[in-house]
């Protein structure tokens, strides 16, 4: 699960509540900060990456991953904006999203060979393996939240399935471990073990030699949240109450990125198909931003629009060398 | 650096918010919601959110720029009132030059504040008053017209109500007491003041029913000098209660006593109506002096309900046995007769209900009209504020509805909201994340 690209995932449990277009912000941010992204679309099926960034007819899209003929550097898309390469998962043909593990694994490979800093991926809704899969196999995980409780919901049983799901990879070949982290066959499922807690027991009792293995997992998962869509400090505590649900069931040390606030600039900009941190970088939902990168990437930037060019300054933190 | 202190001023103003919003939920109200469109479409346009600072803060301005002004005229005023008053001090009684005002009216002006508005406006009225030692010609006819009323009771001195006598004496101690002259003030100018002196249409409609002998003229009855009520307003509080004590028994012997009228001769309803043939319907038609009532309207004496006949139910009999005409034809013989003396349809008759036709009635009438008053008097000096709890309708309304529809099932559609405090909260998540069997980890 290792790789020399710093893989970020953006996913969530909810449709709707800003994955794509946060994802798209983030990759544009450390674009203009210098670093090389690509940006990829893994939304098989259902697929919007690329009109956000104002690209129609995309010259390749899902299709070409399994095609022989194409190699990994026509897959990627310039997006006129420099250091920033483009995968669109565009062709959302019936049924595209139902694609097999071993595509899945194909694409898994394609993400690891590419040749960039950061490879960000937006990621679909839902908890399914193909979903989960790809957030699994990042450096850094994003999940994204809205302050409704319907989203906050939906975002703590992602963070429990990417959780039991690795759990699920690394005990592949034991299935009685299966049957507790591995509930797609309700019939064989032990559906007793819902948290981390009453797995560790389990572990404790039935599998003492893989319970440092198992905390090990769970002591790397270390998913970040990010608020988006936020109008209140009420709003913000939802993030709070999610990381202590995560931290109290999941025993995870999930950290709080960082909030967006609600503003009709993004919805707008959305329309428009200009990235809001180009289109008003000095916007508060671009600063929101601008914080959640630094978070990602210990650094502080701070962009600047002016005469129709944006200027960034970036500073990097030093406590942050100094740990590294 | 401009940037940066609006910055700071973004982040101070979205702290207030944030607190104001987290204390008292304020993006939850109905107001908030209504211009929360108006408010993104003032941080969109830089140009309406300069008219809304400006707005802002120069309405509140003019606000009190415009009370300033005021306040500084109402000094002037009272600079200029008390300059007069001097001057005039220096004056001799009948020189001419001196202001010719009421002394209350200065004694008001001069005692006034700057704070006080109604005493301020109540100040300012001798100065539009005529200046002039002679009464203008409606305070005669009003003079006049209290003097010709005075020894009624009902009487109310309109120089009282219309604030134009010299000294006003409370009747009782009372009474002198600012609330309770406040109400009786009230209760002057809804009762009499406006509504029934200086309506032209009540007073037509008084004279229609005086001549019509639907009124009776109470200020042409001068009361005896026996009577407990002929100088009430200077009777104290208890010799009124006496007094209406006094009244209630008179009341109650009269009424007595036309009860024991009613119940000795039960034949002879008084009315002004003595024979039935005296009654003209028509040109030449009369009702026939034989007919009377009892055969056309009462019921047979032997019919009744609590005691219904129990017949045996006949035996079924063929059709063909029953002689159907021979039931149905003396029924409407019965009613022949009746269809004959049924007069035809004419104008009802005048009928003179004039009270001092009946035995005593008038009497009876005025004592309890009298009766009315006076009490509803002493209900508003002393239980002035109970009486509007009283009267509200709508609560006894909601209540009586509640009251017959208990039986109803309660339900209550009311929002539920996510709970504010946090611990709440987390209880609420669980309870959505996990299902009922799931409770191993609690």
């Amino acid at each position: 699960m290792t790789s020399q690209v710093n893989i970020i995932a953006v996913g969530g449990g909810k449709g709707g509540i800003g994955k794509s277009l946060v994802c798209t912000n983030l990759a544009i941010g450390m674009a203009l900060s210098g670093q090389k992204v690509i940006l990829m679309d893994t939304d098989f099926g259902a697929s919007n990456l690329h009109a956000l960034l104002g690209i129609n007819n995309p010259a390749h899209g899902f299709q070409d991953f399994f095609n022989e003929e194409s190699n990994d550097q026509s897959l990627l898309i310039d997006t006129g904006i420099s250091n920033l390469k483009f995968v669109s998962g565009a062709g959302d043909n019936p049924g595209s999203a139902n694609i097999d593990t071993e595509k899945i694994n194909k694409v898994i490979s394609f993400i690891k060979s590419l040749e960039a800093d950061t490879v960000l991926l937006d990621l679909g809704p839902g908890t399914n393996y193909n979903v989960i899969d790809f957030f699994n196999i990042s450096t850094q995980n994003v999940v994204l939240t809205t302050p409704e409780m319907t989203s906050v919901m939906k975002t703590f049983s992602f963070i429990r399935s990417a959780l039991f799901r690795r759990i699920s990879l690394a005990f592949q070949s034991n299935p009685d471990i299966q049957k507790m982290v591995d509930h797609s066959n309700p019939s064989s499922a032990d559906i007793e073990t819902y948290t981390t807690g009453l797995l560790r027991d389990r572990f404790v009792e039935d599998f003492p030699e893989q319970l440092e293995e198992f905390n090990n997992i769970v002591k790397d998962f270390t998913p970040g949240l990010v608020v988006n869509r936020v109008r209140s400090k009420k709003d913000l505590k939802t993030g709070d109450n999610l990381l202590k649900l995560v931290k109290k069931f999941l025993e995870a040390e999930s950290t709080y990125l960082g909030y967006i606030i609600e503003s009709d600039r993004v919805r707008d900009s959305v329309d428009e198909m200009i990235p809001f941190l180009i289109k008003d970088p000095q916007s508060k939902p671009s600063e929101n931003l601008q914080q959640i990168i630094g978070a990602l990437t210990n650094t502080d930037l701070q962009f600047v629009k002016k005469d129709g060019r944006i200027f960034v300054s970036k500073q990097v933190r030093l406590s942050s060398g100094w740990e590294v | 650096m401009i940037e940066q202190y609006l910055q700071v001023a973004l982040e101070f103003v979205k702290e207030i918010w944030f607190q104001l919003d987290s204390q008292f939920g304020l993006e939850e109200t109905e107001a908030f919601k209504f211009i929360h469109p108006y408010l993104l479409q003032l941080q969109d346009n830089p140009m309406y959110m300069g008219g809304a600072f400006i707005a802002l803060f120069l309405v509140p301005f003019g606000l009190y720029k415009v009370r300033s002004i005021s306040r500084e005229r109402e000094r002037k005023l009272d600079e200029l009132m008390e300059e007069m008053e001097e001057e005039e001090e220096e004056y001799e009684e009948d020189d001419p030059r001196r202001l010719r005002r009421p002394e209350s009216a200065v004694e008001t002006t001069s005692d006034k504040t700057a704070d006080d508005d109604e005493d301020e406006e109540e100040g300012d009225k001798p100065l539009f008053e005529k200046q002039d030692d002679a009464p203008p010609p409606y305070m005669e006819i009003l003079e006049k017209l209290d003097a010709e009323e005075s020894d009624d009771e009902l009487h109310v001195d309109t120089q009282k109500v219309m604030g134009t006598k010299n000294e006003l004496e409370p009747v009782s101690s009372e009474l002198a007491e600012p609330v309770i002259n406040k109400d009786l003030s009230e209760f002057e100018d809804f009762e009499f003041d406006s509504d029934e002196k200086n309506d032209p249409s009540h007073d037509m409609a008084m004279q229609e029913l005086q001549d019509q002998g639907e009124l009776t003229e109470f200020e042409n009855n001068t009361l005896s000098s026996d009577d407990p009520f002929a100088n009430y307003s200077e009777l104290d509080d208890e010799e009124q209660d006496r007094a209406i004590q006094e009244l209630q028994d008179e009341m109650e012997s009269t009424i007595n006593k036309l009860t024991e009228q009613l119940e000795s001769g039960p034949e002879e309803i008084p009315s002004a109506i003595k024979n039935l043939g005296d009654i003209r319907i028509g040109d030449d038609t009369t009702i026939d002096d034989e007919f009377t009532l009892d055969e056309e309207f009462t019921l047979d004496e032997d019919i009744t309900l609590e005691k219904p006949k129990t017949e045996p139910i006949p035996e079924p009999q063929p059709l063909e046995s029953i002689d159907l005409t021979d039931a149905v034809e003396p029924v409407i013989e019965a009613i022949e007769p009746v269809a004959d003396v049924s007069p035809p349809l004419q104008p009802v008759p005048e009928r003179d209900y004039t009270i001092d036709d009946k035995p005593g009635g008038g009497q009876v009438d005025s004592l309890i009209n009298r009766l009315k008053y006076f009490q509803e008097n002493l209900d508003t000096r002393f239980h002035h504020s109970e009486k509007r709890e009283r009267v509200s309708p709508p609560a006894a309304a909601t209540n009586d509805f509640v009251d017959e529809h208990r039986y109803i099932e309660q339900r209550s559609f009311a929002t539920k909201s996510i709970p504010v405090d946090n611990k709440k909260y987390m209880e609420v998540l669980e309870s959505f994340i996990f299902l009922k069997d799931q409770n191993k980890h609690k």
